[in-house]
């Protein structure tokens, strides 16, 4: 696919996922999103025949970019837990900037059917590989479960979910020193991620202070 | 609410009478809240049917009308029953002769196997309760996640001392498991939940315990699992 073309995709996508936004994904019409996109439409409908495949690839759009801003979070980060802290700050900050579309993610979407609760799950899961390096950084390597990484990510889905689901998206990133401590302390243990948690929150009212 | 018995001579056509072998709930409303979770479990709630449910559990539409108002209530009955079995599990494995600790390690056993027994229900409660149903059956979903987590709140007295710890610490140290349980629903699995006893409880102990302490309950439940004890 060609970089212009790979943009247009991207563009109508883009229209798709408010179009899902702004009427569910059980009210949305492909026709709607185009003209929101600016197509006249035929070219894209041969693309996008099938309404499920459409709704599912603005999806992954919205997943990939996700998954995309906390890989870019984590790279700021010097060592894994501070690694660990920013991407999970850039994530939070994402899913508040954008209420309705976080209540998309977490349950309108995997509301239609198993198979897009199925892409929910797969998602959640493409978090796990992120916190590997705190294997090693525990020094207990193997001895730790195998499925440690995933029930730290499923903890702090489990808190991100149920904010989302109370109509608090907006304040998750206020939250993010409380979430590392669930996301870092199977790796570090009670005391190592308490700390961690309280340097969290430090730098949070440091950013608070310099933005006042 | 109609008894089978009462019901039976007003049933319509022959073969609404007759019982899919995967249903064998004695009466008919067990009967319908057992479809419920079967069909489910094959197209999620949203694609569910009064009509399929009916069908599958061999009785007629006005059966199940008469059993309940709508879709919904069958639904949030189904939730409700495998709630009420996962706390009845759950209170069993709280026997006072054990520790706060083994509590947890046998009430998470508990669960587990009721899960890998029901897992048309387990997915109903677990997933369907959670993303694809109202929002009835959502509060039945937190209701159940605010009874484990007063269990798991217990652990807080015998925890180790001078950690601060969020009071979202409880909320992800079920979420943890719920993670890996959810995963091998979807995947077809239910087979294998009592396999992730250990890593389960390592992780909710996690954040009470010395690391070195999780692994040492961790090793616990391997060896209840092996032994079937």
């Amino acid at each position: 696919m060609s970089t212009s073309t790979q943009f247009e995709r991207e563009r109508l996508l883009d229209a798709m996922l408010e179009e899902m936004v702004v009427s569910g994904p059980e009210g949305v019409e492909v026709e709607t999103a185009l003209r929101r996109a600016g197509f006249d439409g035929e070219e894209w409908l041969a693309e996008f025949l099938d309404e499920d495949t459409c709704l599912f690839a603005a999806y992954a759009q919205l997943t990939e970019r996700l998954a995309r801003r906390t890989g870019e979070g984590c790279a700021r980060g010097e060592d894994w837990p501070q690694r660990v802290r920013c991407g999970l700050e850039a994530l939070l900050q994402e899913l508040a900037g954008r209420p309705a579309a976080a209540a998309l993610l977490i349950r309108s979407f995997p509301a239609l059917s198993p198979a897009a609760r199925g892409r929910y799950q797969e998602f959640v899961e493409s978090f796990a590989p992120l916190l590997a390096g705190g294997r090693e950084l525990s020094g207990m390597g193997a001895e730790l479960p195998v499925e440690v990484e995933l029930f730290a990510v499923g903890a702090a889905e489990a808190i991100v979910f149920e904010e989302i689901e109370a109509g608090r998206a907006a304040q998750l990133p206020a939250l993010a020193p409380a979430i590392l401590f669930s996301l870092l302390v199977p790796f570090l243990g009670p005391e190592a991620a308490s700390a961690e948690m309280q340097r969290a929150s430090e730098v949070a009212e440091g950013k608070d202070l310099e933005a006042a | 609410m109609s008894s089978q018995a009462a019901d039976l001579p007003e049933r319509g056509p022959q073969e609404t009478r007759i019982l899919p072998h995967d249903i064998v709930a004695p009466s008919e409303r067990d009967r319908l809240i057992e479809a419920m979770a079967l069909t489910c479990a094959e197209r999620g709630y949203a694609a569910s049917s009064v009509e399929e449910v009916a069908r599958r559990a061999g009785v007629s539409r006005r059966d199940f009308e008469e059993n309940f108002a709508d879709k919904a209530e069958c639904g949030t009955a189904a939730v409700n029953q495998m709630l009420a079995d996962i706390t009845a599990a759950a209170s069993i494995a709280y026997a006072p002769q054990y520790s706060e600790w083994e509590k947890i390690l046998r009430g998470v056993r508990a669960l587990l196997e009721l899960m890998a027994a029901r897992p048309s229900f387990a997915g109903l409660a677990q997933i369907e309760a959670r993303q694809g149903m109202g929002p009835e059956a959502y509060e039945l979903y937190t209701s159940g996640i605010r009874i484990l987590e007063a269990m798991l709140d217990r652990l807080q007295a015998n925890a180790l001392g001078g950690v601060a710890r969020p009071p979202s610490a409880i909320r992800g140290a079920i979420g943890g498991a719920e993670a890996l349980i959810r995963r091998e629903l979807l995947a077809g699995r239910p087979e294998r939940l009592p396999e992730l006893l250990p890593d389960i409880i390592y992780g909710m102990l996690a954040p009470y315990l010395d690391q070195q302490e999780a692994l040492r309950y961790a090793g616990l439940a391997r060896e209840l699992l092996n032994d079937g004890g």
